[in-house]
């Protein structure tokens, strides 16, 4: 098991230059680029199923420890505890899940794009292993570079300066953390101000806008998966590692704001959702809203519900990945995401409606599902000391469960107009990688034990 | 006379003597010899075999060789060669050498008239270097070097009094400040820069690269030196004075990069932001651990400065770069990694040195340079946002004119100084600790 984690960091490195040295404008340069990315993931993939066998749940102690001396106060020191290990479980699967995302897609500059995204895998495979914070700073400021090169060369948002002010808002997030990781712990309070804007900038804010202002059928599905699950596993992370360990005591001093502006920031993207006709804005107001739910249940008293925002936000990557498929395929068949213009796809796709509805049903947190085991850890942790959180959280998947299935019955049911009478049903390959995306989310609905038993250790050791 | 501690400035000397005298000689369709950059890197290694732990004096102590002087002039004298190897006229060349031979007489000097000496050995050189520059361009092209003259004659004399004033025990107080303004009207730190805006237009890459890179650096190093060792209990006065410089370098250096379209201009003031960090360090105090932080700032920002002239060297408005990633992929790639080096982007290596310096701020509350230095971090970033949107815009069918092969060496090995550092940045930081405990020594 030596190295593990190192080469967990590495691997994708090594793709950089195998992607370099594609020979550019051959017909086979995309696929080969697309290729290298695949393998690097399974890779990735593999490796976090041999580290899942070969952890110990039953020690809070860091696992594949590696100490390289580096700089004064700065060790390349890598380990991994129950919590890293599904949070790099989950961005492995993500980064396989985008090659399926941009498999049939043409992209420019592929050897840029291949290139970005496997940098991208680096750095945040890199911040879920390190266990030294001027690592994770390391890390966590160097992640929304690619990310940024992504939204700004491939998205189809002609608002460029937009992106420009996404980055510029990343960096200074980078910068107030250094200054927090610079001034814990002497200086409590601006240190956790610090930590906490930069993970709410990066985590939230961040995904918000990037989400909101670039969701267009244009802008390939891989980017806008990218964008919105992974700063959010980022700050949900950081949140849980840092934070919560770090300034535990102070903790209920910054919870009444964010519960109390996280909440109103749900209600602001669940009435902006029926205001939506375009179906990939609505989902990028969905994944608005549910980012509000998975950092507001991470301010919560009770240490389960915390564990019930980290258990959605788990969901939420597997969640996200296949609504930006079933969308995929919807505009590749239509050519249109118009909620009001796309009606009785059952009819000529009942394959994907299905799959379609199955993936609504895991959306809205429904039972059996891994989203539920997170909402039911939530309201059920919160009912004894903040009852009407628990009431609003209820009233959120009541609220979700509305428009999302409103806009399903919208586009799937009805007569059938006549241009889309010819469209083809799904291909195998697609309804596999839905029926993969929601295998993981019925997973984590179904043995909550084994998952949430990578967190037990964590409380004993007073992590959570 | 333990003449061995001045050997390689003497093969220095000596070398250019007979390349110069060599040239005499050629022929004109030979053209000159172009020997610079391997005289350099030769004395390079010299510095570095002469390398002693104990401290050792020559010519009854004007010459000073010690762990310091010989690490300070193998980097020097490395990126120095660097710089030589972009100019790519060869009457120029020896201009190069004579510059390497006066940074060797000022980092070994053990006497302010040396250091001065040594100083003006290379500002000489430099004129030297602008109006050959000058000569090559056409009428409307020229430009006058009246307002470099003008700043660098002010600092000699600034520097001429302050020695005077301090080594004739007239005033120490006010010979350190005519000292320390000396140095910084020599480094244009701000507000001694007016004269870059003219100058720099019609300078080559390579001048401008060692200018902005090197030799402020360098000076930067000297003035550490000389309130370390003359003026140490000065501290409290000189402090805030230095902090203020570095504050206006930073803030008025950010703004003219930002708003730059000539890509000279631009690097030069990217640069010198660098300088106005460096500069923030002095703010803390003379201490070894801050001659440290400066030391490894100055290792992994030179490089990429100097990567940076050599890449976008030959395009003299930034509107040039338009589509540049059609017409050379690889050069676009490698601008791409220096300008986000630039910037101080982990994962390379500039990051690195950027997080030593915000931590040596921060630790004793520097708040106010701190804001400033994240500040010019911050706008860095927006240049570099800048440069990057400008590379992806444009007509995907526009042709560029490709690097010679020297510049896209010197690319590529600041390229790999940037991604590498990042990998050996501990034993860096030993070599910087080394050079740092041989000048507190004393």
């Amino acid at each position: 098991m030596n190295h593990l984690l190192l080469l967990m960091i590495f691997v994708p490195l090594i793709g950089i230059i195998f992607t370099i040295l594609v020979k550019r404008g051959e017909i086979r340069t995309a696929k080969n680029c697309k290729d290298i990315r695949a393998i690097i993931a399974i890779a990735e993939v593999i490796l976090c199923i041999i580290a899942l066998f070969h952890f110990d749940k039953s020690t809070s102690e860091f696992w594949g420890g590696e100490l390289f001396p580096w700089l004064d106060g700065f060790n390349y020191y890598l380990g991994i505890d129950g919590l890293s290990l599904l949070f790099l479980s989950a961005v492995a699967l993500l980064f396989l899940f985008t090659i399926f995302l941009d498999w049939n897609v043409k992209t420019k500059m592929t050897k840029e794009y291949s290139t970005l995204f496997l940098w991208l895998q680096s750095m945040t495979m890199g911040m879920f292993v390190a266990s030294d914070i001027s690592l994770f700073t390391f890390f966590f400021i160097a992640f929304p570079i690619p990310l940024f090169l992504l939204l700004k060369l491939w998205s189809a948002n002609k608002d460029k300066p937009f992106n420009n002010q996404l980055l510029l808002m990343n960096i200074c997030a980078g910068a107030l953390f250094l200054v927090s990781v610079f001034s814990y712990p002497e200086k409590q309070l601006l240190s956790a101000t610090g930590f906490l804007f930069s993970y709410l900038i990066i985590g939230g804010l961040f995904p918000i806008l990037a989400v909101n202002n670039n969701a267009r059928a244009e802008t390939p599905s891989a980017v806008l998966c990218a964008v919105s699950i992974l700063p959010v596993l980022i700050g949900v992370y950081g949140f849980s590692k840092t934070f919560i360990s770090y300034f535990y005591e102070i903790k209920p001093l910054f919870a009444a704001p964010v519960i109390i502006i996280t909440g109103l920031l749900f209600l602001f993207f669940s009435l902006k959702v029926f205001t939506q006709k375009d179906f990939l804005k609505l989902m990028s107001c969905f994944i608005s809203a549910i980012i509000c739910i998975i950092f507001m249940g991470i301010f919560l008293t009770a240490a389960m519900a915390i564990e019930g925002a980290i258990y959605l936000s788990l969901n939420y990557v597997f969640i996200v990945t296949a609504l930006l498929l079933c969308a995929h395929i919807i505009w590749s068949r239509t050519t249109s995401l118009h909620i009001f213009e796309i009606n009785g796809l059952f009819t000529t796709m009942p394959i994907f409606s299905s799959l379609f509805f199955i993936t609504v049903i895991a959306a809205i947190s429904f039972p059996l599902t891994g989203g539920f085991i997170g909402y039911f850890l939530m309201i059920y942790e919160s009912f004894k000391d903040e009852m009407f959180i628990s009431l609003f959280l209820i009233f959120t998947m009541i609220l979700t469960a509305i428009y999302l299935i409103n806009a399903y019955q919208k586009m799937m049911q009805g007569a059938s107009p006549e241009k889309f009478l010819d469209i083809k049903d799904i291909s195998l390959k697609e309804g596999l990688f839905i029926i993969l995306c929601l295998s993981f989310s019925f997973g984590l609905g179904l043995f909550p034990d084994w998952f949430l038993g990578f967190f037990d250790n964590l409380m004993i050791g007073g992590i959570l | 006379m333990n003449l061995i501690v001045a050997f390689p400035e003497c093969f220095l000397g000596l070398g250019l003597a007979a390349t110069f005298i060599l040239n005499l000689f050629r022929s004109e369709e030979k053209g000159f010899l172009r020997t610079s950059p391997t005289l350099i890197l030769i004395t390079a290694l010299l510095c570095f075999l002469a390398n002693t732990s104990c401290p050792e004096l020559a010519l009854n102590g004007l010459f000073i060789s010690n762990e310091n002087t010989s690490i300070l002039k193998v980097i020097f004298l490395i990126f120095t060669a660097a710089c030589a190897l972009l100019n790519g006229d060869k009457k120029q060349d020896i201009l190069f050498g004579i510059v390497a031979l006066g940074i060797c007489i000022t980092v070994s000097s053990g006497n302010p008239v040396v250091l001065l000496l040594g100083i003006e050995i290379i500002f000489l050189s430099i004129y030297g270097l602008f109006h050959l520059e000058q000569q090559n361009l056409n009428e409307a092209d020229k430009v006058s070097l009246s307002p470099f003259i003008l700043t660098a004659t002010l600092g000699f004399a600034s520097l001429c009094i302050g020695i005077i004033f301090t080594f004739f025990n007239i005033s120490p107080l006010f010979g350190g400040a005519f000292i320390i303004v000396g140095l910084l009207i020599k480094m244009s730190a701000a507000p001694f820069q007016t004269w870059i805006s003219s100058t720099y237009k019609s300078t080559s890459c390579a001048t401008a690269a060692f200018f902005s890179n090197v030799l402020s650096f360098l000076l930067l190093f000297m003035l550490f030196r000389l309130l370390y060792e003359n003026f140490l209990e000065l501290e409290s006065v000189y402090e805030p004075l230095l902090l203020i410089v570095a504050i206006i370098t930073i803030a008025l250096n950010s703004f003219s990069a930002l708003k730059s379209e000539n890509t000279k201009l631009f690097l030069a003031h990217a640069s010198l932001v660098n300088l106005g960090m460096a500069l923030s360090l002095f703010g803390i105090g003379i201490t070894p651990r801050t001659y440290t932080v400066l030391m490894f700032f100055f290792i992994l920002q030179a490089p990429v400065g100097i990567g940076l002239f050599a890449s976008l060297g030959r395009f003299s408005l930034l509107s040039e770069l338009k589509g540049i990633v059609m017409a050379s992929p690889k050069s676009t790639f490698l601008i791409i990694i220096l300008i986000l080096s630039l910037a101080g982007a982990p994962p390379f290596s500039t990051f690195l040195s950027k997080y030593l310096l915000l931590q040596e701020m921060i630790l004793p509350a520097h708040y106010l340079p701190t804001l400033f230095v994240i500040l010019g971090i911050v706008f860095a970033f927006a240049y570099c946002v800048k440069i990057i949107e400008i590379i992806f815009s444009g007509n995907e069918t526009d042709e560029t004119e490709k690097p010679h092969t020297p510049i896209f060496m010197v690319t590529i090995l600041c390229v790999l100084s940037s991604l590498f550092m990042t990998f050996f940045s501990y034993e860096l930081l030993n070599i910087c600790k080394m050079a740092s405990e041989a000048l507190f020594q004393k």
